[in-house]
């Protein structure tokens, strides 16, 4: 069903898939994605082909919390509707939380990102520090080394293993 | 005896809110909103407007009022951070506001049908029938969400 491609072998903070089996929302529609990888890993970052459009898709691990795309999360039961995918930049800090569509944004075309307001800061949300319209969509501004050292980061004995 | 100006605010059929004439930035209609999951209800997203996006708040669903209104009219509200920084945040309010003259006779007790008068109203007054809070918007908008949940709980 899943055709797993990954996308950085090498990066520190990237970390790959537990599990066999995740749950992710695209377009308000829950998706089965299987995904096989070793165990030890903590996310997951792929190429799904669903409903024949080819979708990047990145997994955190289901007992990770906040951005978790899992079955068995229950952050995500309750999220519901969640941001239906995520999108990344791979420079830090400009990593950022698309929320309704998945792409890159690179780091060049990152927005200005609007501050955090007090009043936003549930937990669900305490790793973003910024807000932003990035091609008509809501983004968020992730602090990824703070959610990295939170959830954990890849060793490089697991970097770059491939399921 | 002093007399001043203020904007007076709808924010519910019954209740309406002033602030001081120089906090009000802008009225939207219909301005573009976002949402997004998991946001406190009193602090429904985010509107639009050409400096950015602004957080958007309706003192209704603080005040216990389960419906949130339909975002026709914000008033966008300036207020200083704890920093003394100038920001902005948005107001749903249920039409245009509209601008009065307030005289220090009109002064009366703060209606205490809800903790958040105390927090964020430095005074009040009577027009017509109703009890106007004055609110401070530097002291609302600097609230957090801890301090807003536990007001909207109580």
């Amino acid at each position: 069903m899943t055709s797993v491609q990954w996308l950085d072998h090498a990066s520190n903070h990237l970390s790959f898939l537990v599990a066999d089996c995740y749950w992710f929302v695209a377009v308000n529609h829950f998706v089965s994605v299987e995904l096989t990888a070793g165990t030890g890993h903590q996310a997951a970052a792929g190429t799904v082909r669903w409903q024949q459009q080819e979708l990047e898709l990145m997994v955190w691990h289901a007992d990770q919390g906040l951005l978790v795309w899992s079955s068995t999360a229950p952050l995500y039961k309750r999220s519901l509707p969640m941001p239906s995918l995520i999108a990344i930049t791979r420079a830090a800090p400009q990593f950022a939380l698309l929320c309704d569509e998945f792409a890159l944004i690179q780091a060049a075309q990152a927005p200005v990102w609007q501050p955090w307001h007090p009043a936003h800061q549930v937990p669900y949300w305490q790793h973003v520090t910024g807000v932003a319209v990035w091609r008509d969509r809501l983004a968020l501004n992730v602090n990824w080394p703070l959610l990295v050292s939170r959830y954990g980061t890849v060793s490089q004995q697991s970097a770059g293993q491939r399921p | 005896m002093n007399v001043t100006r203020a904007w007076l605010l709808p924010i519910s059929v019954d209740r309406q809110l002033a602030v001081g004439i120089h906090f009000m930035a802008t009225l939207l209609w219909q301005p573009p909103c976002w949402h997004l999951a998991g946001m406190p209800v009193f602090s429904t997203g985010w509107v639009a407007w050409p400096q950015g996006l602004l957080p958007l708040f309706d003192l209704r669903l603080l005040l216990g009022e389960t419906h949130a209104l339909a975002a026709e009219h914000v008033v966008v509200l300036r207020y200083l951070d704890s920093s003394q920084r100038l920001l902005f945040a948005g107001l749903r309010v249920m039409h245009r506001p509209s601008l009065i003259t307030v005289s220090d006779d009109q002064v009366c007790q703060l209606p205490d049908d809800h903790g958040l008068w105390r927090q964020i109203a430095p005074s009040c007054f009577r027009a017509a029938q109703s009890v106007v809070p004055i609110i401070d918007p530097s002291r609302l908008f600097n609230l957090n969400y801890a301090e807003l949940a536990a007001l909207s709980a109580g």
